[in-house]
């Protein structure tokens, strides 16, 4: 197993917003979680690369990754794992690049963070990773800052960014959800060709069930803080359990086919 | 910032000196006391009511308000900016010779300044809600309160009086005198500047780009230099703007109390003197410093700021 979560919870200061919460994957393996808004989704992905905004903590529960609990993990054991071995994607990719620095000069930096190489190696590993999202103009890219950038163009970077040092595992927030359909299809896909060359397994939250169901290998369905239902995407979307799965598969038709996401 | 914007404020400068002018002018008639009578009486003669009449003359007093705005005015706008009565020498020579001995204090006190309430600041936010930030904040609200002339007596009295580290009669510009007068600005500068910095900073970690930074494995002290200070600069160079604002009213009063030859001291004493000129030209010098000040740090901004430079607004 890569990634194991056992019985987690999180609370913000006194109130407990998500509980109980068990996943597991494996290398290469797509998780999808969907649910409706408040669930609790970005909650649970953020617990498990230790983000979590200020007030919130995982209250109780294990991580482990690779076989390690990351809840003992030290600032340093965070700083190594996340970036290279583990990293996340979000909604507005452009929101977290620092607003007043050029893209070129946050993406160097940062492959220079985790790597001896020298400047002119990581300008050409960024170009490379960015042509591989299939950006046209790398060079321009580099030299833009995140406010410049149209809404695909800046999620193209932030899953090029993330998948740079081959990450095992690719923890996805809503990554297209600010994109129109066109973009989303074609984004989802460039992320999923990159993560199968690169065997990383991804977790991905989403509101889109046709996203979920043409991606992932797992499902997990979230309510109120709570897994309502877990199990093979095909299976869940074929026999869904419980009301609340029927319910937010009743509410998109043409689930089912992969035909909407080319 | 764009030409057309900077020829804007240039006028609009312009504008408000005039308007400065015009209300310190008008205050200073209207304020009791004659120039001629407090001139005459530091001779220490008798004089008779002819010599004041003339006096009066000659210095154009005799005139009725606008007159006398408007001849003050036009010589500005010339360049000539009049005699001050009290130090029998033109303004514009008077204001140099004191404006060296405020520069100095004021450059001094806001190096002194940042020097105490950057890191403080920092630190504040970084461990904000704990002791240390608990302590930044209780000695920085000290601060706040006490009002800065009295701090000077306090350190004037400790520092100078009692444990004779510093000389205590100013009079000349030299480093061991500018100890006191320094610290006792920057202290009162530090105890607000220390709160916007901590504010600033907390405002940048709660952004999403520091949660960014951290997926991408960066140490916090890293992400603390190169992304949360830049940022921060952006408000707190406005801020600063303000400070050298107060600055250089405030340097006055504490001028006066270590009579430290500068601006504020001379300012104080002209208006004592009814010294019309000299209070105008102060005035005026003041207001442009003030309003240069500020011009300087909107243009930095645009530099600073790539979304202003490039979004044009
Ligand atoms: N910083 C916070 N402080 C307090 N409560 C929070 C905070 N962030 C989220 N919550 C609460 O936690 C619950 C779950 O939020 P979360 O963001 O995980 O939902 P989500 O499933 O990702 O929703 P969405 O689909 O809208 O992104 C919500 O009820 C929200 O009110
Ligand atoms: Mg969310």
């Amino acid at each position: 197993m890569l990634l194991e979560v056992s019985e987690l919870s999180v609370s913000y200061g006194e109130r407990e917003i998500v509980r109980n919460v068990n996943l597991s994957l494996d290398e290469g393996e797509v998780l999808a979680i969907v649910g409706e808004s408040g669930s609790g989704k970005t909650t649970v992905i953020r617990a498990i690369l230790g983000c979590l905004p200020h007030e919130g903590r995982v209250s109780g529960g294990k991580i482990l990754f690779e076989g390690r609990n990351l809840l003992e993990n030290t600032t340093t054991e965070w700083c190594r794992l996340c970036g290279t071995k583990a990293t996340m994607v979000f909604q507005d990719s452009g929101s977290i690049l620092d607003p007043i620095r050029r893209i070129g000069s946050q993406f160097i930096e940062y492959i220079r963070e985790h790597s001896p190489m020298t400047q002119k190696e990581a300008v050409k590993v960024a170009e490379d990773m960015l042509r591989k999202m299939h950006l046209p103009n790398t060079e321009n890219i580099m030299k833009s800052y995140p406010f410049e950038l149209s809404g695909g163009m800046r999620q193209r970077v932030g899953v090029a960014m993330a998948m740079v040092f081959k990450p095992r595992l690719l923890l996805a927030d809503e990554p297209t959800s600010a994109l129109d359909v066109t973009t989303q299809a074609q984004v989802v896909k460039e992320m999923m060709e990159i993560c199968q060359q690169d065997k990383t397994a991804i977790i991905i939250v989403t509101h889109n069930i046709g996203v979920a169901a043409y991606m992932s290998d797992k499902l997990i369905v979230m309510q109120a803080g709570e897994i309502v239902e877990a199990g093979r995407t095909n299976d869940i979307i074929a026999r869904p359990q419980s009301m609340y799965t029927k319910e937010l598969l009743d509410a998109v038709p043409q689930v089912g086919g992969k035909s909407y996401v080319s | 910032m764009k030409r057309k914007e900077l020829v804007h404020r240039l006028m609009q400068m312009v504008i408000t000196l005039f308007g400065v002018s015009l209300l310190t002018f008008s205050l200073m008639y209207l304020s009791p006391g004659d120039p001629v009578e407090m001139l005459l009486e530091v001779a220490d003669t008798i004089v008779s009511e002819e010599t004041i009449a003339e006096t009066r003359a000659q210095l154009g007093l005799d005139k009725p308000f606008h007159v006398q705005y408007f001849r003050w005015l036009t010589g500005v706008l010339q360049g000539d900016m009049g005699m001050s009565y009290s130090a029998k020498m033109p303004v514009a020579d008077r204001l140099w010779q004191s404006l060296p001995g405020t520069l100095v204090l004021a450059a001094s006190a806001t190096v002194t300044m940042l020097l105490i309430s950057v890191p403080c600041g920092i630190l504040s936010a970084v461990y904000r809600n704990r002791p240390l930030d608990y302590f930044i904040r209780g000695i920085s609200f000290l601060g706040v309160s006490m009002p800065s002339f009295w701090v000077g007596l306090i350190l004037l009295y400790v520092l100078g009086l009692k444990l004779r580290l510093f000389p205590i009669a100013g009079g000349e510009v030299s480093f061991d005198r500018m100890v006191l007068p320094t610290l006792t600005l920057a202290i009162a500068m530090a105890a607000k500047y220390t709160r916007q910095v901590r504010t600033a900073v907390l405002e940048e970690l709660g952004q999403e780009y520091i949660t960014g930074a951290r997926i991408r494995g960066f140490p916090m002290h890293k992400i603390l230099w190169r992304h949360v200070l830049p940022n921060a600069c952006l408000p707190l160079i406005t801020l600063l703007g303000l400070q050298i604002g107060w600055l250089l009213g405030g340097v006055a009063v504490i001028e006066m109390v270590f009579s430290w030859p500068g601006l504020g001291k001379m300012a104080v004493h002209a208006i004592e003197m009814r010294d019309y000129p000299l209070v105008q030209g102060f005035v005026l010098w003041i207001a442009v410093l003030y309003m240069g000040i500020n011009l300087l740090v909107d243009i930095s901004y645009t530099y600073l700021d790539p979304r202003l430079k490039k979004g044009g607004c």
